[in-house]
């Protein structure tokens, strides 16, 4: 149990810092076509396990989305998409149950809950996450366009990230 | 306070997640330029809209008060108008001249009370002893004749008008130049009744009447009224004419006041005549 709070400690840690030295710095794309943004930050908080306090968990993202726009320097934008993922994770937890249920301390991780299941999962996580990113980035609805593709664009990249951090690392909590 | 436990224990982590996400929309709000520049702009769109609205609600009912500032407007530019004022002239162009005398004056004065409907019927304008005007002088506009100062106070003036009972005013049948007594019967007020007017004078229906300076109140042919009707009266050798007005009492907004500036010289010398 001990162990599990360790490596949620420090993948929190270790993701927060490459997202902001490392993913920060890297800009896909060229000249207008900007569009591209790789996030693996969510990954921490699609990773909580099932039975963490709601509240806890809203609390959490809160805090370590704060800590991500100080780096960002977009006060309150990841907050608020990190306050929304982690309010939403359950739902999205009821929607995806399986038969069987779920181990209520196990972390919602590949080798836990199989293929299929996380990639939907992480899928449906992210997308929320970065819709509503750049959602609030524009600010407005004028630039629907532009949020649509960065959107995509971004969520097809950091997807293709987050299998190659899970399949690579194996990460049983 | 149980209650509001069992609700917190079901509804929390929403509480939480709302009060959260109001807290991060407020951070972006204030610190990020570009959202905080999006954001004031849409609500002052909506503010816009709503100031908008609500001033075209308000222009609506306060539309009797714009007219009546619109109609003390339009009387002050009024008395600006050459109408108004080309009578005052004698005032301050004064011709030196030893063949004539300047003999009347005008002050122009603005009706503030009038009444039609009494049998003695007063106006009173905004000029007093103040402008000169004095008891016994006399109110025309430019079409006829309006009434005499009865009663001075500093700044304004009480005045019969021609539509009173007790006024016995002198004018003449412009024709002829026969004049009678101008007298009026308490019933029409466009309309004013010729008497004294001796028979043997040629009258026609739409003659015109104009004062003459006998009773030293108005100056030579101000218009009074134009004929109507007229007949002898009967067992006497004396016409009585009923007159149109010229010039609508109960419309008049402007006026001026007539100085007879001999008057005092008139009146000395008939006394003397009399005392004789």
């Amino acid at each position: 149990m001990n162990r599990a709070y360790l490596q949620q400690g420090l993948r929190f840690l270790i993701i927060l810092l490459v997202q902001v030295l490392i993913l920060k710095r890297i800009n896909v794309g060229s000249g207008d076509f900007n569009y591209f943004h790789l996030f693996l930050f969510p990954l921490c908080l699609l990773l909580l396990p099932y039975n963490m306090p709601k509240i806890g968990a809203i609390l959490l993202g809160f805090i370590s989305g704060l800590m991500l726009d100080l780096f960002y320097d977009t006060p309150g934008i990841n907050a608020a998409c990190s306050v929304l993922l982690t309010f939403i994770r359950p739902v999205i937890h009821l929607w995806l149950e399986p038969r069987g249920g779920y181990t209520m301390n196990a972390s919602p991780t590949i080798r836990s809950m199989g293929n299929r299941w996380f990639i939907s999962y992480a899928a449906i996580g992210m997308g929320i996450y970065i819709l509503s990113f750049f959602s609030l980035q524009a600010f407005s609805f004028v630039f629907i366009l532009s949020i649509l593709l960065k959107s995509i664009f971004s969520f097809i990249l950091s997807f293709i990230l987050i299998l190659i951090y899970m399949y690579v690392l194996q990460p049983e909590n | 306070m149980q209650n509001l436990l069992q609700l917190f224990a079901r509804y929390g982590s929403f509480i939480v997640f709302v009060l959260l996400e109001v807290i991060c929309l407020y951070l972006i709000v204030n610190y990020n330029k570009q959202q905080r520049e999006i954001f004031l702009n849409s609500s002052n769109i909506l503010s816009g809209w709503a100031t908008e609205k609500t001033d075209q609600i308000a222009r609506f009912w306060n539309l009797s008060q714009i007219s009546d500032s619109l109609a003390m407007d339009n009387a002050r530019l009024r008395t600006l108008l050459d109408k108004a004022t080309f009578e005052n002239l004698p005032t301050t162009d004064t011709i030196i001249d030893t063949t004539y005398t300047q003999e009347y004056m005008y002050t122009p004065a603005r009706v503030v009370g009038n009444s039609i409907i009494l049998w003695d019927n007063h106006l009173t304008i905004n000029k007093g002893s103040k402008d000169g005007i004095r008891r016994g002088m006399g109110l025309i506009t430019e079409k006829g004749v309006v009434g005499i100062v009865s009663n001075v106070t500093e700044d304004f003036a009480q005045c019969v008008s021609i539509l009173n009972g007790k006024v016995r005013v002198s004018a003449t049948h412009k024709k002829s130049g026969q004049f009678g007594t101008l007298l009026w019967r308490g019933e029409d007020p466009r309309k004013i009744t010729l008497k004294d007017v001796p028979k043997y004078a040629e009258i026609e229906k739409g003659d015109s009447i104009v004062t003459n300076r006998f009773s030293s109140i108005f100056p030579d042919g101000i218009s009074v009224g134009t004929i109507d009707t007229f007949w002898v009266e009967r067992g006497t050798n004396f016409y009585n004419i009923e007159l149109n007005l010229t010039e609508d009492i109960s419309k008049i907004r402007y006026v001026y006041v007539v100085h007879y500036l001999l008057k005092n010289q008139q009146q000395e010398a008939e006394g003397a005549a009399i005392d004789e």
